[in-house]
């Protein structure tokens, strides 16, 4: 450990003692953890998992791999097949459609083209502009007519929002945020968040998606949608 | 190992994807708390260093004993990926971490130079001792095992038995990751 200082040192040592305690500990014992703090829910690893394997898809398409570039291949998307994503007939590869999304903005206007199809067919909720900004940045409410979403600034996490979107119908799982302007938009990918009636997250502004997401919520004039699992 | 090992003693591509497509919620808890530890709390970089492991293991580059266990194994990539990027980072503000492996270049954003990590974990430091005020055992164990002890030794030091010792450990071990709120950092 030469060039560490004391204090770098201590913690490495002691960063080893807690994971060998992570390792070893029972299931109930990493469970219980939830209930002395806010702890984790695995959102880290899952949400790294699913970037490895596109990752992992976008070499094998760069490599002629056919079935990987049926998964990568953001050219492949069509609007239907995005509906059928957004509807529950291919949710699983909802993950692939999100990554795809980040950088490919004509996929991107397809995705909205294919959101505002489902809301219009009443099987998404539309997030509509509101008359006036929220007299507060840091805490304030959109509704929509299945719900509302929550946002407060979290006092003991700097930089960071908690967001709670509800449903009135707590079996209709929402799956899918979007959020717009003329010139922008953010997806939130909720498929993979706890629901019991309503979404919690945890918004992060040093996190530039996380911060856009934040923006466009506070931006009187942008509209949005809230795609629910499909019944 | 022998040389004429057969490869069964190696989980396959295709039954790493299919281990990793099996982790249940208690792994990937488990998962987020080891990245978190090994990063001090970075949740950025946590999930970069979990996202890297993923991709070592899905692309085979590192090979995982079928006797082991998927979390302990991915465990011991990132440790050895962290490490790498520890060693590499010595002495020279990298903008981000770069550390290279295999044939593959990865980047871990800690765009802190040496003397800001140094004060980073001189702070982190102070606020884990901080965590044990009230409580003097855990607050010795865990100054004991910063000073390296550790096992019979430690607990002999300290005038404890092993099961004080063991149940001390998960109250630290529970009260650090408390402070992991979804990743932000101690």
């Amino acid at each position: 450990m030469t060039g560490q200082t004391k204090p770098e040192q201590a913690l490495d040592r002691l960063a080893d003692l807690l994971v060998e305690d992570i390792l070893s500990a029972t299931d109930d014992e990493i469970l219980a953890e939830a209930a002395e703090g806010p702890g984790t829910r695995g959102t880290l690893s899952r949400s790294a998992l699913q970037k490895a394997k596109a990752i992992i898809a976008d070499r094998a398409s760069a490599e002629g791999s056919a079935a990987a570039a049926v998964q990568g291949a953001d050219e492949a998307w069509s609007i239907s097949e995005i509906r059928d994503v957004l509807s529950g007939k291919k949710r699983t590869i909802l993950p692939d459609l999100m990554r795809a999304l980040l950088s490919n903005a004509e996929l991107g206007r397809t995705f909205r083209a294919a959101v505002a199809e489902l809301v219009a067919a009443g099987r998404g909720f539309l997030i509509p502009s509101v008359a006036s900004a929220s007299t507060s940045d840091d805490d304030f409410e959109r509704h929509f007519d299945g719900g509302s979403i929550r946002v407060r600034k979290l006092s003991s996490r700097p930089g960071q929002y908690g967001v709670s979107i509800s449903m009135f119908d707590a079996a209709r799982r929402p799956v899918v945020l979007l959020v717009e302007q003329a010139t922008d938009y953010a997806i939130q990918d909720l498929s993979n968040v706890p629901f019991t009636g309503s979404v919690p997250l945890i918004l992060d502004t040093a996190n530039a998606e996380d911060a856009k997401v934040l923006r466009l919520l506070r931006d009187p004039d942008s509209k949005g949608a809230i795609l629910p699992e499909a019944d | 190992m022998r040389s004429n090992d057969p490869p069964t003693d190696i989980l396959s591509a295709a039954e790493m994807q299919a281990s990793l497509g099996k982790l249940t919620d208690v792994d990937f808890k488990r998962l987020d708390l080891i990245a978190l530890v090994h990063t001090k709390g970075r949740r950025i970089a946590a999930e970069e260093l979990l996202q890297e492991a993923f991709v070592r293991a899905l692309e085979g580059k590192r090979r995982c004993p079928r006797n082991i266990g998927v979390v302990k194994f991915l465990e011991g990539v990132m440790r050895s990926l962290w490490s790498g990027l520890a060693k590499g980072a010595k002495g020279r503000p990298a903008v981000p971490l770069t550390a290279t492996g295999d044939d593959k270049t990865i980047e871990i954003a800690d765009p802190s130079p040496p003397q800001d990590r140094a004060l980073a974990a001189t702070q982190l430091w102070a606020a884990v001792l901080t965590l044990f005020a009230d409580d003097p055992l855990a607050q010795r164990i865990v100054q004991a095992t910063a000073e390296g002890f550790e096992g019979k030794e430690l607990w002999s030091m300290l005038d404890i038995d092993e099961t004080t010792y063991e149940s001390t450990r998960r109250k630290i071990l529970r009260r650090i990751t408390a402070r992991f709120p979804d990743g932000a950092s101690l």
